[in-house]
């Protein structure tokens, strides 16, 4: 099924998901490699958000697996699954709203940290030092993402592009293996996608793999490596950006069948 | 002067009872983002417990509470601390799974719970109250535990746990996917919040040597519930400041002409709901907001800082 010699980093086999009578996803496979960049497209309502709920724990699969370094994580609760190293973005952004841009990225270290909470409290001056060493991190990530200046500002006062770029810098606090961006370019203007460009192949270099649901076309073709098509809730194509531009079934999907004109 | 130190040692008293009563709600309400009606129910628990082991059981292990009134206050208020914090975390575990109005509905009923039970306890004296617990605190060690209270909240919004107590409040799919176990965060905000109200009720059933099922009761909860709001639920300086004015407006109308002592329940009622409708962050964010306003930091949303509840 995967080319890769070594085990893929995560690898989704036979997955579905039925809500009701409705099949959002159907026998979906896909795997990521360490260090790589797949795409993942498809009309609205494709089932791409759903995938990464199932990866996340945020749905349970009906069937199927979800493997993750070699171990099955479907149906596994949403923090159990995070704290093995996947780390996510939100289509409808979800920053913490009664926090500032820095005690975003603060909170993301809430759980590797939490065994500090005593000596914080007490100010045992380990944990005091322990704290500062955290919060230089969280500096050095906010100038990464561009967000230095902003950062005592409310996260929900910030303009839409830089609210992806916090949510980003907050999944990569986690320190994950696996990053799912979840429409990440969306409500930026072409400067600042050439710049999250940039920077999601620059962490995918770091060697996470990353999955990114993006609909900006040249955006997902000039950053993946591999894209799959979801229509319905089905695989229709699975390639490199050529293969996948040139397929006449994602064409279809997309701009539908060309005699169907006046037909039901 | 010591006539007006001796007037002023109960306002005192009930000024810090309350100021760490409004502290505790505020995390579980501000922090946590969780709506309690029954918020008394604890500090009740944590009274009674208190009073119970300076009554019963410290004597029946040879120890008089009046030759060494530090030691037992210190021991009695633990229990109750421990007590009240032991009832909120199991009213927590099968509570919390409820969300806004459900979780309101079952902490009162709760509440009320606990004013029947404790009316009908005749060992701690049913309705008639608890009576003739040994005095023994002093206005000056409330204060200080008021003073350790601030202190241990404002370092625990600043830990680990206080990061992700808040991040649950603003976004529990947001905080499970970071590896924050929500469940956890918010029963042990729960557990802390009724455990420091139940060493408020300690400190009150020593310092007036009386508690009663009263203390309890879902009038009580709604005071303290005004005096969060009232003050501003997103700090611990707007609740305290709540609290100070929840005790301190009633004691300063006694003073007032009679015209406006009668209607001072309806006239505070008005200005409460005036506040909630134009400021909903409460005095504190109406103090931010002015703030911002005199330096024009347009930039910054109105209390943008000093709402996250870090601030003293």
């Amino acid at each position: 099924m995967t080319p890769n010699i070594s085990t893929p980093l995560l690898q989704a086999e036979k997955l579905t998901v039925r809500f009701g009578g409705l099949v959002a996803l159907n026998g979906f496979n896909l795997s990521v490699p360490k260090g790589g960049l797949i795409g993942l497209i498809g009309p609205n309502g494709a089932g791409k958000t759903t995938v990464f709920n199932l990866m996340t724990g945020v749905y349970k699969p009906t069937a199927g697996t979800v493997l993750f370094e070699g171990e099955s994580i479907g149906g596994r609760p949403a923090h159990a699954i995070a704290r093995r190293g996947i780390a996510r973005t939100f289509q409808n952004i979800r920053l913490f709203s009664g926090l500032t841009v820095r005690e975003n990225l603060l909170a993301a270290t809430a759980y590797a940290r939490r065994h500090e909470t005593f000596g914080t409290i007490l100010g045992w001056p380990a944990s005091l030092a322990r704290m500062r060493a955290n919060e230089k991190k969280v500096e050095e990530m906010l100038s990464l993402v561009g967000l230095s200046a902003h950062a005592d500002a409310e996260a929900s006062s910030l303009p839409y592009g830089s609210q992806r770029k916090l949510e980003i810098a907050r999944a990569l606090m986690t320190d994950p293996s696996l990053l799912l961006l979840d429409e990440p370019a969306a409500g930026m203007n072409p400067t600042e996608k050439e710049a999250l460009r940039k920077l999601v192949a620059q962490i995918a270099a770091r060697g996470l793999g990353v999955l990114v649901i993006e609909h900006d076309m040249r955006f997902v073709m000039n950053l993946c490596t591999t894209i799959t098509v979801l229509d319905h809730g089905e695989v229709i194509c699975v390639g490199d950006p050529k293969t996948v531009q040139n397929d006449k079934a994602v064409i279809e999907a997309y701009l539908g069948v060309e005699e169907s004109h006046g037909l039901a | 002067m010591s006539d007006v130190l001796s007037y002023l040692s109960l306002p005192l008293t009930m000024l810090a009872v309350f100021g760490i009563q409004a502290l505790s709600l505020q995390l579980i309400l501000g922090g946590a983002g969780l709506l309690s009606f029954g918020h008394a129910a604890y500090f009740a628990v944590g009274g009674y417990v208190a009073a119970a082991v300076s009554v019963f059981a410290l004597p029946a292990l040879g120890l008089d509470p009046s030759t060494s009134p530090l030691f037992s206050l210190f021991v009695a208020a633990l229990a109750g601390l421990l007590a009240s914090g032991l009832t909120g975390f199991l009213v927590a575990l099968p509570c919390l799974r409820l969300q806004g109005d459900y979780l309101a509905m079952a902490t009162l009923g709760f509440g009320e719970i606990v004013v029947t039970v404790l009316k009908n306890v005749d060992a701690v004296g049913g309705t008639r109250g608890f009576k003739d617990i040994p005095k023994l605190t002093h206005p000056l060690a409330l204060w200080l535990t008021l003073a350790a209270v601030v202190v241990f909240l404002h370092r625990l919004y600043a830990s680990p746990l206080g990061f992700a107590i808040r991040a649950t409040r603003d976004d529990e799919i947001a905080s499970r996917s970071l590896g924050i176990s929500t469940n956890r965060s918010k029963v042990l905000a729960f557990s802390i919040g009724t455990g420091l109200s139940g060493l408020a009720g300690a400190f009150h059933a020593h310092a007036l040597q009386f508690i009663s099922p009263d203390a309890a009761s879902f009038d009580r909860s709604v005071e303290i519930l005004l005096a969060v709001v009232l003050g501003g639920m997103f700090s611990l300086r707007g609740s305290l400041l709540g609290a100070f004015l929840l005790v301190a407006l009633p004691e300063v109308l006694r003073f007032a002409t009679p015209a406006i002592a009668e209607k001072r329940v309806l006239f505070f009622s008005l200005a409460v709901i005036l506040l909630m409708i134009l400021n909903p962050k409460g005095l504190a964010g109406l103090g931010d907001r002015l703030f911002h306003g005199l330096r024009r930091r347009p930039r910054n949303p109105p209390g943008a800082s000093g709402s996250t509840g870090v601030p003293t």
